[in-house]
């Protein structure tokens, strides 16, 4: 948070290895977030330049105590939304393991990952929007329960029961798959 | 693997990574936007901001974001972050520095240097959330204070942090002797309780910056109390100078560097009457523009269509008058603390409300304006329902 608060700070005065260290801090989980919701690797790093573009264009007028991490998580979800809107309401499944993993694991390692990201990001697209959107930012943003609700509009109560019954559902999924695999 | 297992675990772990390509063009598309950004200027509640009274109701929050953030930051020094682990080690880091420097200081009895650096490591402790205080006596025997406030103790830490890393600290710790009970004899000012009623009345408002330091809200009623601890300290503020109002508090809390942080907390939270007026003001206006476009956009007459245009310029004036109140409620202030009357231990809202009565420090001829101007925007919708 005090980190938050002095890159905030720098960035306002125009500092740009403060943006590049906000970037850095936050990247992955945002792109996690907007791929889940997504399911497309290429349109959620397009989301993903489109809210730092716009984070950056507007760092003088952010508000320094405002919590970064969930700012940005929201930005990319309504972000998200719009492309979700913009292709009618369905996520575009073109999971493409190779664009979505910058580590240097072994061959192996790599392979394992793949498919998981592939079974798990393909899962969640099979999710109702707001479900997705709660376990996304929940398990992968790390954000609590109340602060989506505050971003949904939604109860807090509504909110957990949506990710009870996402979680539910992706678990039927996720059984489903593997029982095809085996 | 068996998905089902343990699916929370599953999601949390499947994570998408940027290649550095890609970060490379995201990193700079938003570089350039950042550099395209043409200087802000002061907006209006930045004015405001500059008054003594909003500066006052900053130092109130301020105090319990610093708190929230003492607490927390007390809840996870040990937090296992990265980027965490570096800031400790820098900072313990420039620590040892100071107290090395310190030390050389005041062996050679270097004056100018020993203030320098007591007054460093007096910043250093304040940054970590502590109230830190150094004092410099004659033969150059430096007695430093150093206190963490808690929710179950008033003062429940005191002396030199025993926190890794402040090896030098420790090693002399006889030279830095604790001389709290010398201020503890301090009478309590009576703005104190004030100040707690203050904080009830803007709870709201604490929860939400509580909420920004992701904390539940029963945790920061908890944590209320404590902020008498803090209430102390303002017995340090010089009452008679408004133009130094905040110094002292402002750095006793550590934050004597980021009054920018205070402006954007008043900024934000919109606290005094001047704030919450405007605030009323721009919302009504807000509902009214609202309204005015759905009026607009059901309007088939003549009539309704120049009641609409007349609706349009009532609404610019409104806003043109809440701008020149805002201005014109500054310079009051400014005259209030010119003339003085503020006077130590009084309480401001009732210098105000003598001043002003109840609707906060606004010049009268512009609350009148506003008022009016209100009023004729509400005929004017009156009528457009009529003929709706």
């Amino acid at each position: 948070m005090t980190e938050d608060k002095h890159l905030l700070k720098l960035l306002h005065s125009g500092d740009v290895d403060a943006l590049r260290a906000i970037y850095e801090k936050y990247k992955d989980d945002l792109l996690t977030v907007a791929v889940s919701l997504l399911s497309d690797v290429h349109t959620a790093q397009d989301c993903l330049q489109d809210v730092f573009v716009g984070f950056a264009a507007n760092s003088k007028k952010l508000n320094v105590r405002r919590n970064l991490k969930g700012y940005l998580l929201s930005c990319i979800v309504n972000r998200a939304r719009d492309q979700l809107r913009e292709n009618k309401a369905s996520p575009m499944q073109q999971l493409a393991d190779s664009d979505c993993t910058g580590s240097q694991a072994g061959p192996v390692e790599q392979l394992i990952d793949s498919e998981r990201r592939a079974m798990v990001f393909g899962a969640m697209a099979k999710l109702p929007c707001e479900q997705r959107e709660i376990i996304a930012l929940h398990l992968q943003g790390g954000m609590t329960f109340r602060q989506i609700a505050r971003l949904q509009g939604e109860s807090i109560n509504t909110a957990q029961s949506r990710y009870r019954y996402g979680i539910e559902k992706l678990r039927g999924f996720l059984k489903k798959e593997h029982e095809n695999e085996t | 693997m068996k998905p089902e297992n343990d699916i929370e675990q599953i999601v949390r772990e499947t994570r998408a990574e940027t290649n550095p390509q890609t970060d490379e063009q995201i990193l700079t598309a938003a570089q350039a936007a950042l550099e395209s950004v043409a200087p802000t200027q002061q907006n209006i509640w930045r004015m405001i901001m500059k008054s003594p009274i909003t500066k006052f109701a900053a130092a109130a929050v301020i105090v319990i974001a610093v708190l929230i953030a003492v607490n927390h930051f007390s809840g996870s020094i040990d937090g296992s972050g990265v980027a965490w682990a570096e800031l400790v080690q820098r900072v313990e880091q420039s620590h040892d520095e100071y107290m090395k420097e310190l030390l050389s200081a005041m062996e050679e009895k270097d004056t100018e240097r020993v203030n320098f650096y007591s007054h460093l490591l007096e910043e250093f402790w304040q940054k970590l959330g502590w109230m830190a205080r150094a004092k410099i006596e004659p033969e150059f025997q430096i007695h430093m204070l150093t206190m963490i406030a808690d929710q179950k103790a008033r003062y429940n830490e005191r002396g030199p942090s025993a926190q890794a890393g402040i090896r030098l600290f420790l090693e002399h710790e006889e030279q830095f002797s604790n001389w709290l009970d010398k201020i503890d004899d301090k009478a309590w000012i009576n703005e104190t309780a004030h100040v707690c009623k203050q904080l009830e009345e803007y709870g709201e408002e604490i929860r939400d910056v509580a909420w920004d330091s992701e904390l539940t809200f029963s945790y920061v009623e908890h944590c209320m109390p404590s902020f008498v601890v803090y209430c102390e300290w303002f017995d340090q503020l010089p009452w008679d100078n408004p133009e130094q109002y905040m110094t002292p508090a402002m750095h006793l809390t550590g934050i004597g560097r980021d009054l920018n942080i205070a402006r954007h907390e008043v900024e934000t939270l919109q606290i005094r009457g001047v704030a919450r007026f405007v605030k009323r003001c721009v919302q009504q206006v807000q509902k009214n523009v609202l309204d005015l476009d759905k009026k607009i956009a059901s309007s088939r007459t003549k009539r309704q269509r120049e009641l609409c245009r007349q609706l349009s310029r009532r609404i610019d004036e409104l806003c043109a008058l809440i701008i020149y109140a805002e201005i014109a409620s500054q310079d009051h202030l400014e005259e209030i603390f010119s003339q003085g009357k503020f006077k130590r231990g009084q309480r401001y809202d009732q210098v105000l409300t003598a001043e002003f009565g109840d609707k906060g420090p606004f010049a009268d001829y512009y609350i009148e304006r506003i008022d009016q101007s209100l009023d004729l925007c509400r005929q004017l919708f009156e009528e457009l329902e009529l003929i709706q």
